[in-house]
C-alpha cells in the first residue's frame, strides 16, 4: 500500500465522530489512571462528551433530578454519605445543564430530544 | 368580603399597587406580622452568647460605641439607640431585630422583582418575597444570635442592591447608578466585619461576568466607564469605613476583626458545608432546624421536613427542564444557575470533590477573612430567589404554573419554628450543647441560653464603677474558659459567650480569657499554679490600670474552686478590697497604690516578661520610678498630656500597644510634631520616648484609625451630598418634562 493510499484509509477511519469517541475514551482511561471510582469516571466521560457533542441543556438536568429524588430516601434511611454521594453527581449534572444552557442562549446549536415539543407544551 | 371605595383607595395607597394586589402584599405582611408576634421574647431577657451579645444601655452605650467601632454600624444601630431613649425595653428591642431583619428583606426582594421582574404575577412576587424573608437560613441566624446584631444586615440589602446593578448595566442609566449607591451606604452597616465587603465585590463581579456571558449585559467601552465611575462612588461613600480599616492591614487582612492569628486549615475543616446542606440552606451544625427539631408532639412527621428542605433545589432543575430555549428570564436563570454552582463550591471549602482548589482559593492573600460560613452563604438564599423568580416568570400562563405555585408554598412553609413561635425559647441553637435529645430543652431547663436574664445585682454595681470619674479599668477573675477563648462561662444564669456584662459598665475589661503580654493568659496562670505569692496578680492587674476586680463566683465550679482560697488570702491582706459580695460574684477594689495610672511618666525601660516572678520584680522598679502624668481625657481616642516639660523622658500609656497610637509634641510656638520613638512598654503598653521636651507644651495622643474615621466621614458626606444633589436636579427635570 503506498502512503497516499494509506492517508486516505486513514481518513476514512479520522471522521469527527470517531475522532470525538477517541477523546471520551481516553477520557476513560484517564480515570481509570487516575484510580477514580467508575461512576466518577463515566460522569467525566459525560462531560467531554457533551462539550464534543453539545445536548439540550434539559436533558442533563434530568439525570440531576434523579440523583436528587434519591437523597431524601436515603437521609431518613440515615445513609447520610450515601446521599452526600448522589447530591454530588447531581452537582456536576447541574454544571453541564448551565453549561449546556449557556451555550444554547448564546446562540449554539444542540441535539433535538424527540420529547422536546411534548415538555415544550408543559 | 366587601370593602368600601375609601378602604379599597387606602389599601391601594399602601402598597402603590391596584386593589387586589395590595391584597396580596398585605397579606405578606400580616404572615411577617405574625412570624414577630409568635417570636416575642420574654421580658427582663436579653440576647447573649457566642461572639456576638446585645447592644445593651445603647443610650449610656452610643458615644463609647462610636469611638470604640470608629464610627462602623453606627447607622444601623441609631435607630435602636432611639429605642432605648424613648424607653423600649431591651426584650421588646429584640422584635425590632427581628421584624427590621425580616420586613426589610421582604420588601427588598419584593422591589427588586418590581425592577427586574415587572410582569411578574403579584401572588409570586410575595411569595418569593416571603421566601426570602423567612427561610432556613434566616431561620438560622435567629436561631444563633447573629440575628440580635449588625453583622447580617447587608442580607436586608441583596436584593435591592442587586436590582438597581442589574438596571444599571442593562439600561446604562446614572439614576439606576445613584440609587445603587445610596442604597449601599444604607446598608454599609453590613461591612462592619469588612470580609462581608470582600464577599459581596466577589458576589457583583461573579454576577457581572456571568450577565455577560449570557448576554443580558454587552461590554463596551461605554459600560466600563460606567462601571468604573459606580466603583468610584461606591468606594467613596464607603470610605469612611474603609479608611480607619487601612492603619489595621499592616498586620493582614486576616486581622482586620478579630484581632487575631487563626489557624486557617482548622477553620477551614470546621466551617465545610457539604453540596446537600447548602442547597437546604442549611448549616453544617445539628444545632438548627430541621436537625434540631424541638416539637416532640410532631416528631412523627420529622422525615417530611427531609423532603421539603430538598424542593428548592428540585424546583431549580425544573426550571431547568421546563424553561424556554431563549428569552431574558431564561437569561437570567442561568446567570443565577452559574452563580449557584460557584456559591455551592465557595461554601464547600474543603469538602468533596473542592478539597484542593478551595484550598488554593482561600490561602489567597484576603481570602481567609472569608472562612466563616456565613460570608459565602448570605447569598444563597437570593440567588434560590433569584432562580424561583426566573422560573416563575416563565411559569406563567402554562401548566407548570400551580404546581411550582404550590412547591413555593411549601418551601415558605419550611421554616416550620417561624411561624410556630418562641424561636429563641424553644429552638435555640445553644441547647444542643448539653444534651443529645434536645427536643425537650428551653430556655429555662438548658444550662447555656441564648436568652439570658442578668442578675440585678450586676446592675446594683453601676452607680458604684460609673461614677467613678477615674480613667481606670475593671478586671475579671477567675479564668472559666470552657471551649472557646474569649468567650466567658457563667452557668449560674446561663450565659456562654463574650460577657454582656461589659456593656453595664463605662470602664474596659481586663479579660480573664484572653491573651495579655503576647499571648499570656495570667488568670489561668493565678488558677493553676500555688507555688508563688498570689499578690503577683494584683500587681499584675494595677500594672493594667485595673483600679476594680469582679471576681465570678457564677462561673463553673472547678473554676471557682481552683482561685477562691487565693482571692480570699489578698482580701485578708487588705491588697482587695471587698466592696460588696453576692451569690454571683465578689466586687473588689485594688488597694489605691497598687493601681498604676493610665498616663504616666518614668526613666527607665521596665519590660514585663509574661511569668509572676518578672511581674513582682518589674512592677516594684517601675512603682519607684513612675510619676502620674498631668492629662486631660477629651474622647476614649484622645488625651492630652500637659505640663511636660518637668517630666522624666518615656510617657507610658496603659492601653494594650496598637502602632496606630501616635504621639504629637505641640511646640510653644503651637508648631505639632510626631514623636517617632514609639515602643511596646512594660511588655504591653504605649511607650514614646520624648527627647527634648523642653520647649514641648503639651503631647496630643490620637488613635490614628480615629483620625481617619473622621476624614473618611467628611469625604462619604460630600459625597452624599453630592448624590442627593443629583437626585433633586433629576427629579426636579423629571417633574418638569412631565
Amino acid at each position: 500500500m503506498t502512503i497516499v493510499e494509506e492517508i486516505k484509509v486513514l481518513k476514512k477511519y479520522l471522521t469527527r465522530r470517531n475522532i470525538d469517541i477517541g477523546i471520551v475514551v481516553l477520557a476513560v482511561l484517564f480515570g481509570i489512571y487516575l484510580g477514580w471510582r467508575e461512576i466518577d469516571t463515566l460522569i467525566f466521560a459525560i462531560f467531554i462528551w457533551i462539550i464534543l457533542r453539545p445536548v439540550q441543556s434539559r436533558l442533563l438536568a434530568f439525570p440531576a433530578l434523579f440523583f436528587l429524588s434519591l437523597t431524601p430516601f436515603l437521609l431518613i434511611l440515615k445513609h447520610e454519605e450515601q446521599a452526600e454521594q448522589f447530591a454530588i453527581y447531581a452537582y456536576y449534572f447541574l454544571v453541564m445543564a448551565v453549561m449546556m444552557g449557556i451555550y444554547e442562549v448564546r446562540g449554539g446549536k444542540t441535539k433535538k430530544l424527540k420529547f422536546n415539543k411534548k415538555l415544550n407544551e408543559i | 368580603m366587601v370593602f368600601n371605595s375609601q378602604w379599597r383607595k387606602f389599601l391601594s395607597f399602601l402598597g402603590g399597587l391596584p386593589f387586589k394586589k395590595s391584597l396580596i402584599f398585605i397579606g405578606g405582611l400580616l404572615i411577617l406580622s405574625w412570624v414577630v408576634f409568635v417570636n416575642r421574647f420574654p421580658l427582663g431577657y436579653v440576647i447573649a452568647g457566642g461572639d456576638v451579645p446585645q447592644f445593651i444601655e445603647l443610650k449610656e452605650n452610643f458615644y463609647n460605641f462610636y469611638y470604640n467601632w470608629e464610627g462602623r454600624a453606627l447607622l444601623f444601630y441609631f435607630p435602636f439607640y432611639l429605642l432605648d431613649i424613648l424607653g423600649i425595653s431591651e426584650s421588646s428591642q429584640l422584635s425590632f431585630y427581628l421584624g427590621t431583619f425580616i420586613f426589610g428583606s421582604y420588601l427588598s426582594f419584593y422591589f427588586f422583582t418590581q425592577l427586574i421582574f415587572k410582569k411578574l404575577q403579584e401572588s409570586f412576587r410575595v411569595l418569593l418575597a416571603l421566601f426570602y424573608a423567612l427561610n432556613l437560613y434566616t431561620l438560622y441566624i435567629f436561631s444563633y444570635v447573629w440575628g440580635y446584631s449588625s453583622y447580617q444586615c447587608l442580607y436586608i440589602f441583596i436584593p435591592i442592591l442587586v436590582g438597581l446593578f442589574i438596571k444599571f448595566l442593562s439600561t446604562k442609566k446614572n439614576i439606576y447608578g445613584v440609587f445603587f449607591v445610596l442604597v449601599l451606604f444604607l446598608g454599609s452597616s453590613g461591612f462592619a466585619n469588612p470580609a462581608f465587603a470582600l464577599a459581596f465585590a466577589i458576589f457583583l463581579a461573579l454576577l457581572l461576568l456571568f450577565l455577560g456571558v449570557s448576554k443580558i449585559v454587552r461590554f463596551d467601552k461605554h459600560l466600563f466607564t460606567k462601571l468604573a465611575v459606580l466603583a468610584g462612588f461606591s468606594l467613596l461613600v464607603n470610605i469612611y469605613w474603609i479608611l480607619p480599616v487601612i492603619p489595621n492591614m499592616q498586620t493582614g487582612v486576616a486581622n482586620l476583626f478579630w484581632g487575631n492569628i487563626i489557624d486557617l486549615d482548622w477553620w477551614l475543616a470546621h466551617t465545610s458545608n457539604s453540596i446537600m446542606d447548602t442547597w437546604r440552606l442549611m448549616q453544617y451544625h445539628n444545632w438548627y432546624f430541621p436537625r434540631n427539631f424541638p416539637y416532640p408532639n410532631l416528631h412523627k412527621y420529622y422525615p417530611i421536613f427531609y423532603f421539603l428542605t430538598l424542593i428548592p433545589v428540585f424546583l431549580v432543575l425544573l426550571g431547568l427542564i421546563f424553561s424556554k430555549k431563549r428569552g431574558h428570564s431564561k437569561k437570567l436563570y442561568l446567570t443565577a444557575g452559574a452563580l449557584l454552582i460557584v456559591f455551592t463550591m465557595l461554601v464547600a471549602k474543603v469538602s468533596f470533590p473542592f478539597e484542593k482548589i478551595n484550598i488554593i482559593l482561600y490561602n489567597l492573600w484576603g481570602f481567609n477573612t472569608l472562612r466563616g460560613y456565613e460570608k459565602f452563604a448570605i447569598f444563597t438564599p437570593f440567588i434560590f430567589s433569584l432562580l424561583f423568580a426566573s422560573l416563575a416568570y416563565f411559569s406563567q400562563k402554562k401548566r407548570i404554573y400551580l404546581p411550582v405555585l404550590v412547591l413555593l408554598i411549601f418551601i415558605v412553609a419550611t421554616p416550620l419554628p417561624f411561624y410556630l413561635g418562641k424561636l429563641q425559647q424553644n429552638t435555640s441553637a445553644i441547647f444542643v450543647r448539653d444534651t443529645v435529645d434536645f427536643s425537650d430543652k428551653d430556655y429555662l431547663q438548658a444550662k447555656y441560653s441564648f436568652l439570658i436574664k442578668i442578675p440585678d445585682e450586676y446592675y446594683a454595681i453601676q452607680d458604684i464603677i460609673n461614677n467613678d470619674a477615674q480613667d481606670v479599668n475593671i478586671a475579671i477573675l477567675p479564668y472559666n474558659i470552657v471551649d472557646s477563648v474569649g468567650w466567658s462561662n457563667y452557668p449560674k444564669w446561663k450565659l456562654a459567650g463574650s460577657d454582656i456584662t461589659r456593656r453595664l459598665y463605662r470602664k474596659d475589661f481586663i479579660h480573664a480569657n484572653s491573651g495579655y503580654f503576647g499571648g499570656w493568659f495570667f488568670a489561668n496562670k493565678f488558677n493553676n499554679s500555688n507555688s508563688e505569692d498570689p499578690a503577683w496578680i494584683v500587681k499584675l492587674l494595677g500594672t493594667l490600670n485595673a483600679k476594680y476586680v469582679i471576681y465570678h463566683k457564677d462561673v463553673e465550679e472547678n473554676f471557682k474552686k481552683a482561685s477562691f482560697e487565693k482571692i480570699k488570702t489578698l482580701e485578708k491582706r487588705g491588697l482587695l478590697q471587698n466592696l460588696t459580695d453576692n451569690e454571683y460574684f465578689t466586687l473588689y477594689k485594688i488597694r489605691e497604690d497598687l493601681t498604676l495610672p493610665i498616663l504616666s511618666w518614668q526613666e527607665g525601660k521596665h519590660e514585663i516578661e509574661p511569668n509572676p516572678k518578672s511581674v513582682v520584680e518589674q512592677f516594684r522598679a517601675i512603682n519607684s520610678d513612675i510619676q502620674p502624668a498631668n492629662f486631660k481625657r477629651i474622647n476614649p481616642k484622645k488625651y492630652i498630656v500637659e505640663n511636660v516639660s518637668l517630666n522624666p523622658s518615656l510617657l507610658i500609656f496603659a492601653e494594650p500597644f496598637n502602632a496606630n497610637w501616635k504621639a504629637y509634641a505641640v511646640n510653644k510656638d503651637g508648631k505639632k510634631k510626631l514623636i517617632k520613638e514609639h515602643y511596646k512598654a512594660r511588655g504591653y503598653a504605649n511607650g514614646w520616648e520624648v527627647k527634648d521636651s523642653r520647649n514641648v507644651d503639651k503631647i496630643v495622643i490620637t488613635y490614628l484609625s480615629m483620625r481617619l474615621a473622621y476624614i473618611g466621614g467628611v469625604i462619604s458626606g460630600i459625597t452624599l451630598l453630592f448624590l442627593s444633589v443629583y437626585l433633586l436636579k433629576y427629579y426636579y427635570d423629571y417633574r418638569r418634562r412631565n
